[in-house]
């Protein structure tokens, strides 16, 4: 390799890690968050939904047509269109619903598998959380940023420049091998945090580029939408053509004459019974019409890959009309969405998953430091504008996120304790976002080192108090109770006091590292 | 080009002295590596998506293979282009070759327009 080629690749490297490594941690740490996006949202919910969890809940024991079939009996006598739903599962053990209401708006609820009705607008208005699945998860792939696909493609930009700083940083990183089992642990900070950087960009080196490429495959629609321009020549919507084709849709028009709904539990097993494996979600297109479809979708939870496998029925028959069979190459996108999106029931690799993107927020973090500090000086000397806000804006990527993310789940808390008049959602929300502001105003004011130094001791006070909290707030769910139900949202109370403890650990550690290299000058930073 | 992380402290110089004019001229690259690159890197895998559907792919099999590929082809051209050496080669094929291809594509099309 060429001493020119490292050194652009290197300039390179920096380059792209100021200006996406913000944006890339975000990303990161929304992504590791909705690994246990379920367990958040149970936790966020235990004073509302208790009744729900328990085993009966799990798809098998529930009548669709004893359950569901009232609720959507009710709908469509107020004109909803189509609606869906995924089958409770352990995970979630509720139906997840969504309607098209007669307007054209989509409603999405919870319903409570034991009687049928809507879970979370009991006893207050607006009481529905968005939960982690709905505010992290979002928040994961478009920054919650929908105006004309902004948070969408700003979010594939950063993931493409992940992929260009995974290639330029192998290639600026000379002896991969032999550094690897280097960490000077007696070193100055600056020397410890290279060797951070070095030691969890390698250690999961694999997983930060195939969940990187993998992300940008799960949105290859909106990435590059129009590489079936050539192939298909509708221009209008090649896209459309594609998806048709390639998940083998089946698709009939409305015939305009009112028809029934056939027993779902029967069209169920018919489904099941083809598969050998259980559904996961169905969903009723034209509904009310002759020529409904419903349309029941395999469970994702058996295999790595994403299968998109259906069987269509006749709605007013139950007659099977179709089911699809996806072709090879799209079977292997299938597999990469199911590689990213984790959904396959296996607790070992889930935490794997978790730990894996932990690690690259651990690399982006330490990636951030390393070149704050190897500018400082020069910056400073220069007086280049700009700088402090650089400063700024990682202590608010990193520690501010973090913070920002407890206060959401202690909004969460404080909104079950007390008469909040706004809704729900609104509150916690607001407060995510006021931390984060504040977070960033908080950095601008004082020196980096100082900004993490108090913003990790607020963190360590938000993770202790929001289990706290959880605690006193829970309502019935926090009876105690041993059951897999329990497991989860104790294992988010764990997680949050270990966030406290690696926060503490981290104080303590900047402290010591400061006053170390304010007595030896010239030494690191 | 500005020195990296290996010697941070030997830049300024360079930095202080740069005419006004050559601030623009380094952006010149990255421009060619992104913008150009991400259009040919479409373009490729549009050609490469046509081409599986004439070899007897089926047409969904043909796009979607060409999609994943995509993403490889542009991290590749990324590369390229932000590697050291010669400007001119980058520009041309970054640059100029997708500008006129584009135009072009209608009548690549498998029938037409």
């Amino acid at each position: 390799m060429s001493g020119d080629f490292r050194r652009s690749m290197t300039t390179v490297h920096s380059w792209a890690g100021v200006m996406f490594g913000s944006l890339l941690m975000v990303v990161f740490w929304m992504g590791s968050l909705s690994v246990f996006d379920r367990e958040i949202d149970r936790w966020m919910m235990s004073d509302i939904e208790a009744p729900a969890l328990n085993h009966d809940s799990l798809s098998q024991n529930v009548s669709l047509d004893s359950v569901l079939r009232p609720h959507i009996d009710e709908l469509l006598a107020a004109g909803a269109r189509q609606w869906g739903s995924s089958l409770p599962d352990e995970r979630t053990p509720y139906f997840r619903f969504f309607y098209q209401r007669a307007d054209g708006v989509f409603v999405s609820e919870k319903i409570d598998p034991h009687r049928g009705l809507p879970i979370g607008n009991e006893g207050r208005t607006g009481n529905e959380t968005l939960g982690a699945s709905g505010f992290f998860f979002p928040f994961h792939f478009r920054l919650n940023l929908n105006w004309k696909g902004l948070g969408h493609n700003l979010v594939g930009a950063a993931a493409m420049a992940m992929l260009l700083l995974l290639v330029s940083g192998v290639v600026v990183h000379r002896k991969i091998i032999a550094e690897f089992f280097l960490f000077r642990t007696d070193k100055s900070f600056q020397r410890n945090n290279l060797d951070l950087h070095n030691l969890s960009s390698v250690l999961a080196l694999p997983f930060h580029f195939l969940i990187t490429l993998s992300g940008l495959i799960v949105f290859m629609s909106i990435y590059v939408p129009d590489i079936g321009r050539l192939v298909y020549t509708d221009k209008s919507d090649a896209w459309g053509a594609f998806y048709a084709e390639a998940a083998d849709t089946f698709r009939r028009p409305p015939s305009g004459r009112t028809g029934g709904l056939a027993s779902l539990d029967a069209m169920r097993a018919k489904a099941e019974a083809h598969w050998r494996d259980e559904v996961g979600f169905i969903r009723l297109r034209h509904a009310g019409d002759a020529n409904a479809v419903v349309e029941m979708g395999r469970q994702v939870g058996g295999e790595l890959s994403w299968n998109i496998d259906k069987v269509y029925f006749d709605a007013g028959s139950g007659e099977r009309l179709y089911a699809t069979d996806i072709k090879p190459m799209m079977q292997l996108q299938r597999f990469f969405v199911g590689l990213h999106f984790a959904q396959f029931d296996h607790w070992p690799l889930r935490f794997l998953y978790f730990g894996s993107g932990l690690l690259s927020c651990v690399m982006i973090a330490t990636g951030f430091f390393f070149w704050l500090a190897t500018r400082r000086r020069r910056h400073e000397r220069q007086a280049v504008a700009g700088f402090t806000a650089v400063e700024a804006v990682t202590v608010a990527s990193t520690t501010g996120l973090l913070l920002a993310t407890l206060g959401y789940l202690v909004s969460n808390r404080i909104y079950a304790l007390t008469e909040v008049p706004t809704p729900r959602a609104l509150f916690e929300t607001g407060g995510f976002y006021a931390i984060w502001l504040l977070s960033l105003l908080h950095a601008l004011g004082r020196p980096l080192a100082v900004a993490c130094r108090q913003q990790l001791a607020a963190i360590v006070m938000a993770g202790l108090a929001a289990p706290l909290l959880h605690f006193l707030g829970g309502g019935s769910a926090s009876t105690p109770g041993i059951g897999a139900e329990q497991t989860g949202v104790a294992g988010v109370n764990l997680g949050l006091l270990g966030i406290a403890l690696m926060a503490w650990w981290a104080r303590g550690r900047m402290s010591s590292a400061v006053r170390c290299e304010a007595q030896m000058p010239g030494v690191g930073a | 080009m500005m020195d990296g992380m290996e010697r941070p402290t030997t830049g300024s110089k360079r930095v202080e002295s740069q005419r006004p004019g050559l601030r623009w001229a380094r952006l010149v690259r990255p421009a060619c590596a992104t913008l150009g690159g991400y259009f040919l890197a479409k373009l490729l895998a549009m050609l490469l998506g046509l081409a599986l559907a004439f070899a007897g792919m089926s047409e969904s099999e043909a796009v979607v293979t060409a999609s994943m590929l995509s993403f490889l082809l542009y991290l590749s051209l990324l590369v390229w282009g932000f590697a050291g050496g010669l400007l001119w080669p980058r520009l041309l094929v970054l640059g100029l070759l997708p500008a006129l291809l584009w135009p072009l594509l209608p009548y690549i099309a498998r029938t037409g327009l």
